[in-house]
């Protein structure tokens, strides 16, 4: 059980006229994702229907044309079936989450979600999602008076107090400090590891890319060009010049020492340990 | 999308009306207004309107536009008509109608009532037209012999000053709405800003600071794009965390709103800190002396129409004295 | 010639000095970056330098003169500023308006305005959007058009508070192209977590919890990669490679440093 697209396509406007021609946002895509440990990146130029897709995936959207399967709920463009539960199984976390937050209390806003959805215990489920996030301490605080940093967390914990299959975060790291950020994702990787949830996670950024997630989708003009390990799409040269795609950073500075020393490095390393042992093993030691 | 678009009126043509200086827009308006309201004849009224409606030909928005206008206005319209056919009790009686309202017909209204209501379940299309049917359904019926007691009976009668008011009453609330759509349909909002601007200017004189509120209606302009934008991703997000405004019961649907509403709030009140920011740094005093960007400048097209305006509004005043 | 001088600033908020005591002096014609994580206190030190806030102790003097509440008026003429978010700065219902704004502010006769509006819009390369909304613009070109807002009235110092945060990939290219291309015509003050940014700079002041905690040059200041850590700062990727690199037995490992440093440069 997943969630599966069979040539989705979606166009926000269909014109009546037959003879006008349709412009679409996301053309004819179709990918598996696993209900468990996935860690996908979404990534492509802006435009290019990343919004789009989680939009709907978590169907706020219905599709103009193909099928969407979100864990056995088959959906397609004249589905009539109440979209609130499928809704809950698929968490999507907008960029700049803190501007959802409207509740008195960080608990309270918590819980608004699950009691949307009907969960039972709704006050039990906040609570939790709230350790997960490292919250728990600022349960009763008023929200607007806590900092950026832990106002996302809060809004974060909201999405997860409903418990749902898969969790999508649009840009979850836009406006923080490399620190912040680092941890951020850091945390990120832990319950994707320890709670075993399937994150996909919208960026730009081909470090985060890198250095935290295993498989990436790469989008262009609506179009799904790539789907595939994050080594795979990097070796491709081809891919990467056609989407104008950047390489992470520590590649880069591979690529650069590898021409400058004129060695034979394997310039595609995803983290600064991989790289050093890499270089030291072309390089060799003084021992 | 064009921002001016969006607020629903402006039509982007290219007449001579579109090119006109807003401010004789603005002021013309103004007097023509006054004219229709200073007619009193019926036959002046209407061909005043067919006078409009050759404007309306040559403005090259598209007249469904301009009926967009009244169709909102129709339930006024129609109260107004019925309150003068009504209630006006001058001039010969044309015609009396006798009703009884029976048993019957009071049930009769109530399953035709509610068989209203449940076709409004399946389509909204043609609501007003279901329920005109059903009024006029409702009031032949207490027309005609029909069994069971009669509880009350009553007679409206229509008197011929009545109809001509009705009448008058219609040509007059027509005339001033598509006068006021030619305005909003071929003038650009900022337009309209800078125009009223200019034309209150002369109000610093008494100590009134019109400035300040053309910025203010400036940036009202320059934002509304931006909030709706901003309001439809409040409402994804919100919708992702199970906030569906089809259902749950008043309670829910308060907290629902607010989750909208304070977001929003928060983020105008943000973007109220940095904007003011901004404009200080910039340079900007509010209530100082600051030159314009735009230009309005009068054209020999904006003194013809200001001409014919005033022989307009002369003529009406003729036409009420002499007629 | 100091064009900025800042003598033990001070500015407390809620009891906490989110600036304290601070001093700094800035050249004209240099190009300064100022490193700091969110709530160092740099945005802060921006908004005093322009008088948008009052410190509570220390002085500013700008190209000579003392900001004071009679002077701001005056002296904002000398300083301009970009500030991050790309839509809460842009005033105009389009580009032309909005760059006009300053102008307008500053009672330039419409002729002359027309002219500048021109100019600077062909020097961001906005020039052909002039009647666009900010809502059909990407963040980057709104940026861009703030930025010629600001040189229209021709300031000798622009302040990028964070200019490039708020933007995708292509934005920030865009909007670093541009401050490239302002480099030595006027004093830049570029306020940033952006190591790359930082690059640019012929000097880089580090500041934590209100403080300059490090001065120098983009080099001297990369080499100090423990008070960049407790900074809240990341290091560049090639800055951590070079760590383990110097700490290892790796054969001719002067040279790879080397090459390492260059590179930094370049990115």
């Amino acid at each position: 059980m997943g969630i599966k697209l069979s040539n989705v396509s979606f166009a926000y406007y269909v014109p009546k006229s037959k003879k006008k021609p349709i412009r679409f946002t996301l053309k004819d895509v179709s990918l598996n994702i696993d209900s468990q440990d996935e860690f996908i990146g979404l990534v492509g130029h802006t435009g290019s229907g990343k919004s789009t897709l989680v939009q709907l995936l978590n169907v706020l959207n219905l599709p103009t044309s193909g099928e969407l399967d979100i864990f056995g709920n088959v959906i397609k463009a004249k589905t009539k079936v109440k979209l609130k539960p499928i809704r809950k199984t698929v968490g999507l976390v907008f960029q700049f989450p803190e501007y959802q937050i409207f509740e008195e209390t960080v608990l309270k806003d918590i819980m608004f979600g699950p009691k949307n959805f009907g969960v039972k215990d709704a006050e039990k489920v906040a609570r939790e999602a709230a350790e997960i996030m490292g919250i728990t301490d600022l349960l009763d605080r008023r929200p607007f008076n806590l900092s950026g940093g832990q106002m996302r967390k809060v809004a974060i914990a909201g999405i997860l107090a409903s418990n749902p299959d898969v969790l999508i975060l649009d840009e979850p790291t836009a406006g923080l400090d490399p620190l912040a950020k680092s941890e951020f994702l850091d945390f990120l990787k832990t319950v994707n590891e320890e709670y075993h949830k399937s994150i996909i996670i919208i960026t730009h950024d081909m470090d985060v890319v890198s250095k935290y997630l295993k498989r990436v989708l790469v989008l262009k003009q609506g179009e799904l060009m790539f789907d595939g390990s994050k080594d795979d799409l990097f070796r491709n040269e081809e891919i990467i010049r056609d989407c104008n795609l950047d390489y992470p950073e520590i590649v880069k500075v591979l690529k650069k020492l590898k021409t400058k020393l004129d060695v034979k490095l394997d310039e595609y390393q995803y983290n600064v340990d991989d790289a050093f042992k890499e270089v030291e093993r072309v390089i060799g030691t003084n021992k | 999308m064009n921002g001016n678009m969006i607020l629903g009126q402006y039509y982007n043509a290219n007449s001579w009306i579109h090119r006109l200086d807003p401010r004789t827009k603005l002021i013309s308006l103004f007097v023509l207004m006054i004219t229709v309201f200073i007619i009193t004849n019926i036959y002046i009224l209407a061909i005043t309107l067919g006078l409009i409606f050759i404007l309306i030909m040559s403005s090259k928005v598209p007249i469904t536009k301009f009926l967009k206008s009244i169709k909102i206005m129709a339930a006024l319209l129609i109260f107004t008509m019925l309150f003068q056919v009504l209630f006006n009790t001058q001039g010969k009686i044309l015609a009396t109608y006798s009703f009884d309202m029976k048993l019957i017909n009071i049930a009769i209204i109530m399953g035709l009532l509610i068989i209203y209501f449940l076709i409004g379940k399946i389509t909204k299309k043609f609501r007003m037209l279901q329920f005109l049917i059903i009024a006029v359904l409702a009031m032949y019926l207490q027309t005609i012999a029909l069994p069971t007691q009669s509880l009350f009976t009553y007679q409206i009668n229509i008197y011929d000053e009545g109809l001509f008011t009705a009448l008058k009453v219609l040509l007059r609330i027509i005339n001033l709405i598509m006068l006021s759509s030619l305005l909003t349909l071929t003038t650009k909002p900022t337009d309209l800003s800078n125009g009223l601007e200019s034309l209150f200017k002369p109000l610093k004189h008494i100590g009134l600071n019109t400035s300040i509120f053309a910025m203010m209606i400036s940036i009202a302009l320059r934002f509304i794009p931006t909030l709706i934008n901003e309001a439809n991703r409040i409402l994804k997000a919100q919708a992702s965390r199970g906030v569906d405004f089809k259902e749950g019961k008043l309670d829910d649907k308060i907290k629902q709103i607010v989750s909208l509403l304070i977001p929003m709030f928060i983020i105008a009140y943000r973007r109220a800190e940095d904007l003011a920011n901004a404009m200080e740094a910039r340079g900007y005093i509010p209530g100082a002396e600051r030159t314009s960007i735009n230009l309005l400048k009068y054209h020999v097209s904006d003194v013809l129409v200001f001409v014919v305006t005033i022989i307009a509004l002369g003529a009406s005043i003729a036409s009420t004295i002499l007629l | 010639m100091n064009i900025i001088e800042i003598n033990n600033l001070s500015f407390k908020y809620h009891k906490t000095n989110v600036v304290d005591d601070l001093s700094l002096n800035i050249e004209a014609g240099e190009f300064i970056c100022i490193l700091g994580h969110n709530g160092s206190g740099k945005s802060t030190l921006a908004k005093l330098i322009v008088g948008l806030l009052k410190a509570n102790q220390g002085t500013i003097y700008i190209d000579g003169v003392e900001l004071t509440e009679e002077t701001v008026d005056a002296l904002r003429q000398k300083i301009g500023i970009v500030f991050q978010n790309p839509d809460n700065q842009f005033v105009g219902v389009t580009v032309k308006d909005d760059i006009a704004f300053g102008l307008e502010n500053r009672q330039v006769e419409r002729e002359k305005m027309l002219k500048l509006i021109n100019d600077f819009s062909k020097l961001v390369s906005m020039n052909g959007f002039l009647e666009a909304n900010p809502e059909d613009l990407s963040g980057g070109e709104k940026q861009r058009v703030a930025i010629a807002g600001v040189l229209a009235s021709n300031p000798e110092v622009i302040i990028f508070d964070e200019a490039t945060s708020m933007l995708d990939p292509k934005g920030v290219r865009e909007v670093i192209q541009v401050i490239k291309d302002l480099k030595g015509t006027k004093t830049i003050i570029s306020i940033t977590h952006n190591l790359t940014e930082a690059l640019l700079a012929s000097k880089v002041v580090v500041m934590n919890e209100g403080k300059i905690v490090l001065t120098g040059t983009p080099a001297e200041v990369f080499k100090e990669r423990q008070i960049l850590k407790d900074s809240k700062l990341d290091i560049l990727e090639s800055m951590k490679l070079l760590e383990l690199i110097e700490n290892s037995d790796i054969k001719n490992k002067e040279k790879i440093e080397e090459i390492l440093w260059e590179l930094s440069y370049q990115m």
